[in-house]
């Protein structure tokens, strides 16, 4: 008697699918057992070897978009598996500042290496969700694990701010998430995107309007406070002021990232987002969150609120490269594969030096030019970059969002997107005034006393974001190449 | 005709139990309160054919997690909040926002309702034991599994930020 | 219609017959301890001191209702509510025999109030929510006893409903390996009938045990009595209660030992299955026989139980706090999570080796 509608074998095949997420999932565990038997040192480079063993997986499993894995819930081709790489980067990229930086200040909390690898695993699972119910449970992994890095360091006060605050309106914006869930599914019977996409489903959409829109604005509204999008911002300077600055540099990138491919895959991959009205909401949000971003970062005294404002800001061009359609989505996860290296960069160097220059406050920084002449230099970099000055990688980022957004004829929101960026230049370019043309009187090392492992993190990046700026086919190629069968493909259940 | 009337009993106790919780200045009043809403709910799964949810309703939430909630409430023990919040601007605009959501629901499930149209989802016999075993065991298997990521998770998150310092 | 009439009456007995059988129980409690320590319990009023019972409640019933002047009014006086009606409703799904009649039609055959789909759910959500009466109790009294029994009686129903609810898992997996296909699994009347043949208590001693310890914990009863420790917490929860408000809690105590001792009859015992039934045949005997018979069995084992439970209290000391935490979560847990798996993979072996032969 065997009543399962289901085989071993096709079991065994979507596991196959899904052994990327199997292996982090694995290694977490893993993670826990060893920190239980007393190898805590080893942690790090356990987490390290799983991000870039599920990373070089993922990327070797490529497959025309379609290949759906148990019974339609995690979509495994397509751009899954570049998805999928490019979180695990951003782990694998935060690992090298963290362990440091928790060292430095005496809190060597290991469960975070385990809590950093489920908070990948929920990032993939959220980005590659093909079920809104998928999307919704891979969001609270990330974000259960985002709440506790918020709230890490918990005798001091601003992390008990951040930590409270992130978790308290992070489960309100997941409740509004989970409400548009249960009104979409109220009106069409699925959450499933193929179902979802359907000739007959579009038609019940069509005839009940009004709970749609309630219910799709509820479910934009759960994915915009994620990337702190304009109406929703609010927390985000307090959150990241509070977290451990690396960590903090991980939530503003992986984090973004999942949320974006999952709102990009719903507005891209379903017909029912292709809507103008829909459109033209993010849009404006879009708009706003870029002019509010830029001004708003131009008047912060702490180098940690500014790079909050700035990623603020960065949400904003991201939301409208989203709003134009397939290259869009191109340019967005080009653009988020660039700001995961600069950000993390950027993050991380100011952990290193947060224990000599504490506060992070700007004004502590005059004279970073000469007292560490390499790491300003190298910081430099990273905020050129942010800023979108070529030949770094992050102007090619910008180029293809606005180039993409223009193809679309969407003129006017990439002109405001470009002067809004050219605000930006400013609050960079002042941290790097500050840090060159202040004197300071004392001159010391080259670079401040860090470890040799963020140390390398950081120059590993710095070359990466220079490459890029210059040979930015290195990535733009497999992304082009792996959504180029995505249009087409028209997503079948097993 | 029975139906309809436990609808509203239930509707009524429900709305009765959500706005208690809000306005109680008593805590444990306030989860009473809940319990109650809770109660309802599972009454109206119950009147939608769906007993294993209205019974997970009551097991769950009624019996564990708001047990868990009293016992917190009654460990701390918190007191009725004293003097009563004052009604500023803030508070303007949030009960503005929030009267304004309330009307956007009644708008937009009162048009479900006039095109009268039933759910999709109340077709099915998805509330009982059967469907549900099946669905989580194969189209759900695999959420069903991650869900475990996230109490996992969760509860790492509990023990990090409550253990006292033991950093080595 | 006919069906709500037989279910209307059967209620009125059982209702009946648990606040009777919870007044025995006190007489056969004292009976029972009194034997344990050489005396003789209540012998002054009736035979055997058999009107005892009757004489206490009367002497409750008139004293005198004190309210503390700080309780909290309101909750004071429905937590006893609660913890009577929580205590009472249990019974609602417990089959009591089986037997093709006119009012048995209504309910799949079994003698029953409600044949209920999820009926062992339902049992396992009313036990949950049993705590609120003890915690409401405790907190409203604003005393600092009550309020110590009241906390520990909810940390230690949440510990040891786990181990509880999977020990019943256990029994609905092997119930699902006998009637495989079938739905309708979950109820009680389906479980009893599954162990025509085999009662549970052989197959799964492991669950039988943690369910009968569990059961206990559930009870508030010795050993894990910690909630009214009069050494420690005067009184525990009910220290503020007085007359028919106390009287309720005692009546509560007593038909939660009643609906524990059904609930291992049904679940583990075989309900109202008499041994042997396939040898003297008794599916052949007239329907009243039988209803007799079933009902015979059924209360045989269950005033074995609500004796064990007596028994145990006059026999064990009671654990400290640390001890009931340590043993709900490091002992009983796992206990019953591994015999879980094990029942798990037996089930599947037996329906791979049947549906092999078939």
């Amino acid at each position: 008697m065997n009543s399962f509608p289901f085989s071993i074998a096709e079991l065994a095949l979507s596991s196959q699918y899904v052994l990327p997420l199997l292996i982090l999932l694995g290694a977490g565990l893993l993670l826990m057992l060893l920190d239980a038997f007393g190898a805590a040192k080893f942690l790090p480079w356990v987490a390290g070897a799983a991000f870039l063993l599920s990373a070089g997986v993922a990327w070797t499993q490529g497959a025309p978009a379609g290949r759906l894995a148990f019974f339609g819930m995690m979509e495994t081709g397509g751009i899954a598996p570049i998805v999928h790489a490019f979180l695990c980067l951003s782990g694998l990229l935060t690992l090298f500042f963290l362990s440091d930086y928790l060292d430095r200040h005496d809190r060597h909390i290991s469960d975070v290496y385990a809590l950093l690898v489920f908070a990948v695993l929920g990032m993939s699972l959220m980005a590659n969700a093909h079920d809104l119910i998928m999307t919704f449970i891979g969001l609270e992994t990330m974000s259960m694990c985002l709440y506790i890095f918020a709230a890490l360091f918990k005798t001091e006060l601003k992390s008990n701010e951040a930590g409270l605050k992130y978790f308290l309106l992070g489960s309100f914006a997941s409740a509004f998430l989970l409400y548009g869930i249960a009104l979409i599914y109220g009106i069409t019977g699925t959450t499933n995107f193929s179902l979802l996409a359907s000739p007959e489903r579009i038609e019940i959409i069509q005839s009940q309007q009004t709970v749609f829109y309630v219910g799709a604005g509820m479910l934009l509204v759960g994915l915009l406070f994620k990337v702190s999008a304009f109406p929703f911002h609010f927390w985000t300077p307090d959150v990241y002021e509070g977290t451990p600055t690396p960590l903090a540099g991980f939530m503003a990138t992986g984090s973004k990232m999942a949320t974006f491919v999952a709102l990009g895959t719903l507005m891209h991959q379903l017909d029912m987002f292709q809507n103008t009205k829909l459109l033209s909401v993010v849009g404006l949000a879009s708009l706003l969150t870029m002019i509010y971003g830029n001004i708003v970062a131009s008047r912060q005294q702490n180098i940690k609120r500014m790079l909050a404002y700035s990623s603020i800001a960065h949400s904003g061009y991201v939301l409208l490269g989203l709003c134009a359609s397939q290259s869009g989505m191109e340019a967005m996860l080009f653009y988020m594969f660039i700001y995961t290296l600069m950000n993390i960069g950027a993050f991380g160097m100011l952990g290193m030096v947060e224990h000599d220059y504490p506060d992070t406050e700007l004004e502590n920084w005059r004279g970073m030019g000469q007292k560490a002449p390499l790491f300003a230099v190298a910081f430099s970099l990273f905020l050129f970059s942010l800023a979108g000055i070529p030949p770094l990688a992050g102007f090619m980022g910008k180029y293809e969002i606005f180039i993409a957004v223009i193809r679309e004829g969407l003129l006017l929101p990439a002109i405001v997107g470009i002067l809004a960026s050219i605000v930006g230049v400013y609050y960079y370019l002042r941290v790097i005034v500050v840090m060159f043309f202040s004197k300071s009187g004392e001159t010391s090392a080259l670079l401040p006393s860090a470890s040799r492992i963020p140390l390398a993190g950081a120059a590993i990046l710095v070359v990466l974001v220079l490459v890029l700026g210059i040979f930015p086919s290195l990535i733009l190629n497999p992304i082009t190449q792996a959504l180029s069968g995505l249009s087409q493909a028209t997503a079948v259940l097993p | 005709m029975v139906e309809i009337i436990l609808f509203w009993l239930f509707s009524i106790l429900g709305i009765a139990g959500a706005v208690g919780l809000i306005f109680n200045r008593n805590p444990i009043y306030a989860a009473l309160s809940l319990i109650i809403n809770f109660f309802s709910i599972a009454g109206l799964y119950l009147s939608l054919r769906a007993e294993f949810l209205a019974v997970i309703q009551i097991l769950v939430y009624a019996g564990a997690i708001m047990v868990l909630f009293l016992f917190v409430i009654m460990l701390l023990n918190l007191q009725t909040e004293e003097k009563a919040e004052k009604f500023d601007a803030k508070r303007g605009i949030a009960f503005l926002f929030g009267l304004a959501f309330a009307a956007e629901m009644i708008y937009a499930l009162r048009s479900f309702a006039s095109e009268g149209q039933t759910p999709l989802a109340a077709q099915f016999d998805y509330g009982q034991v059967e469907p549900i075993g099946r669905s989580l065991m194969t189209s759900f298997l695999f959420p069903f599994e991650m869900i475990s990521v996230v109490l996992l998770a969760a509860l790492i998150g509990a023990i990090v930020v409550a253990r006292k310092h033991t950093y080595t | 219609m006919a069906y709500v009439g037989y279910s209307l009456i059967l209620i009125l007995l059982v209702l009946a017959f648990l606040i009777l059988g919870a007044a025995y129980s006190v007489w056969l409690e004292r009976k029972v301890s009194a034997r344990m320590q050489q005396r003789k319990g209540p012998n002054r009023v009736g035979p055997f001191g058999l009107l005892q019972p009757l004489a206490d409640v009367l002497k409750l019933l008139i004293k005198e209702d004190i309210v503390p002047s700080a309780a909290d009014k309101p909750t004071h006086f429905i937590a006893p509510v609660i913890a009577v009606t929580v205590a009472l409703i249990t019974l609602a799904v417990t089959p009591f025999a089986k037997v093709a009649m006119p009012f048995t039609e209504g309910t799949g055959g079994w003698l029953v109030i409600a044949n209920v789909n999820i009926g062992i759910l339902y049992v396992l959500a009313v036990t949950s929510i049993s705590v609120y009466g003890v915690t409401l109790a405790g907190w409203s009294s604003n005393s600092k006893y009550p309020l110590l029994g009241g906390l520990r009686s909810s940390a230690q129903m949440i510990s040891y409903e786990l181990a509880m609810g999977l020990a019943v898992v256990s029994v609905v997996l092997l119930t699902n390996a006998r009637f495989s296909g079938e739905s309708g699994y979950l109820t009680p009347g389906a479980i009893v009938e599954a162990q025509r043949g085999a009662w549970n208590i052989f197959v799964n001693p492991i669950g039988f045990f943690v369910f009968v310890v569990c059961a206990f914990a559930e009870a508030n009863r010795a050993p894990f009595d910690l909630v009214e420790a009069e050494q420690e917490l005067v009184g525990g929860f009910h220290t503020e209660y007085s007359s028919m408000k106390f009287a309720l809690f005692f009546l509560a105590e007593y038909i939660h030992i009643i609906v524990g001792s059904t609930m291992i009859t049904t679940l583990f015992l075989g309900g109202y299955l008499g041994p042997f039934e396939g040898l003297i045949g008794v599916a052949a005997w007239p329907a009243w026989a039988q209803v007799l018979w079933g009902l015979g069995w059924f209360s045989v084992k269950t005033v074995f139980f609500v004796f064990t439970f007596v028994w145990v209290r006059w026999t064990l000391p009671r654990f400290k706090y640390n001890q009931l935490m340590d043993f709900g979560w490091k002992r009983f847990l796992p206990i019953s999570l591994a015999n879980l798996m094990i029942i798990a993979a037996g089930v599947a072996l037996y329906i791979a080796y049947f549906s092999g032969q078939a």
